[in-house]
């Protein structure tokens, strides 16, 4: 199984009312009922755009230092996401669909893990040799 | 409890040797599964900029996909963690702990809205042990 990200940038979303804006949530909390009986859904949330962030944090030399808002300036923000756990890219494609078709804004794909993680079985691995 | 998107943009990774990779790898998996002891963890990963993405627009009534990112942008989501806490104070220490594990900045959203999520109760490895 292989974790997809399905997100959108808030600036892909366009004007709604708020009565649209329920429409278009009770549409998306059924096509994730279906990725939970289906056994793939991790987790979604749509609510972030560029006004939710807090704070930003960096690690110099080794401690943390905080500054208030975003840590850079950017033309576009996060604006949702969803973590689906599925069997292959087709599968991936088929619920980035759904949601595209339930919410009726774009949706980009991209699949985990990334550069950064080692995966586990080679970590687990290592820390047994390093046991002997 | 309240949602909180602990996350980096790949342009604010400097470039690390496979030892340092290693290394950062291991120390975010501790701070996770530190995370996952005090019940605030719900899903941490990294996103592989070489790796295809792609992007589907149904506005026109049906799915159509494209290769790609749907807009092509100047910074690109590189990773993140996601934790549901009691309050900000908590949400700013996991998002310190993450900050100092990798070396390199974290920005911090509250989610407006309560989310979904479905945090397997036993990883396969923990349940066999």
């Amino acid at each position: 199984m292989t974790e997809y990200l399905i997100a959108f940038n808030d600036e892909w979303v366009p004007e709604h009312t708020l009565d649209q804006l329920r429409e278009k949530s009770d549409r998306a909390r059924v096509v994730i009922e279906e990725m939970l009986a289906a056994g793939v859904f991790v987790f979604s949330n749509g609510g972030i755009d560029a006004s939710t962030a807090v704070c930003s944090v960096e690690a110099v030399d080794g401690e943390p230092v905080f500054t208030d808002g975003p840590y850079a300036e950017t033309k576009e923000h996060l604006g949702g996401l969803c973590v689906v756990d599925v069997p292959d890219e087709a599968a991936a494609r088929y619920w980035a669909g759904r949601l595209a078709v339930a919410l009726d804004w774009p949706q980009e794909v991209h699949p985990f893990p990334g550069r950064f993680e080692i995966p586990e079985r080679f970590l687990e691995a290592e820390d047994e040799e390093a046991a002997r | 409890m309240t949602e909180y998107l602990i996350a980096f943009n790949g342009e604010w990774v400097p470039d690390y040797s496979e030892e340092q990779t290693r290394e950062i790898s291991r120390a975010v998996r501790a701070v996770r599964d530190e995370m996952r002891a005090a019940g605030v963890f719900v899903f941490l990963g990294g996103l592989d900029e070489e790796a295809p993405v792609f992007s589907v627009d149904a506005t026109s009534g049906t799915p159509v996909f494209s290769d790609g990112p749907y807009v092509e942008t100047k910074e690109h989501l590189g990773g993140l963690t996601i934790v549901d806490v009691a309050d900000e104070a908590e949400a700013r220490t996991w998002a310190a702990k993450i900050a100092v594990a990798c070396s390199w900045p974290q920005e911090v959203h509250r989610f407006q809205t309560p989310g979904r999520s479905q945090e397997p109760a036993a990883q396969p490895e923990e349940a066999a042990r």
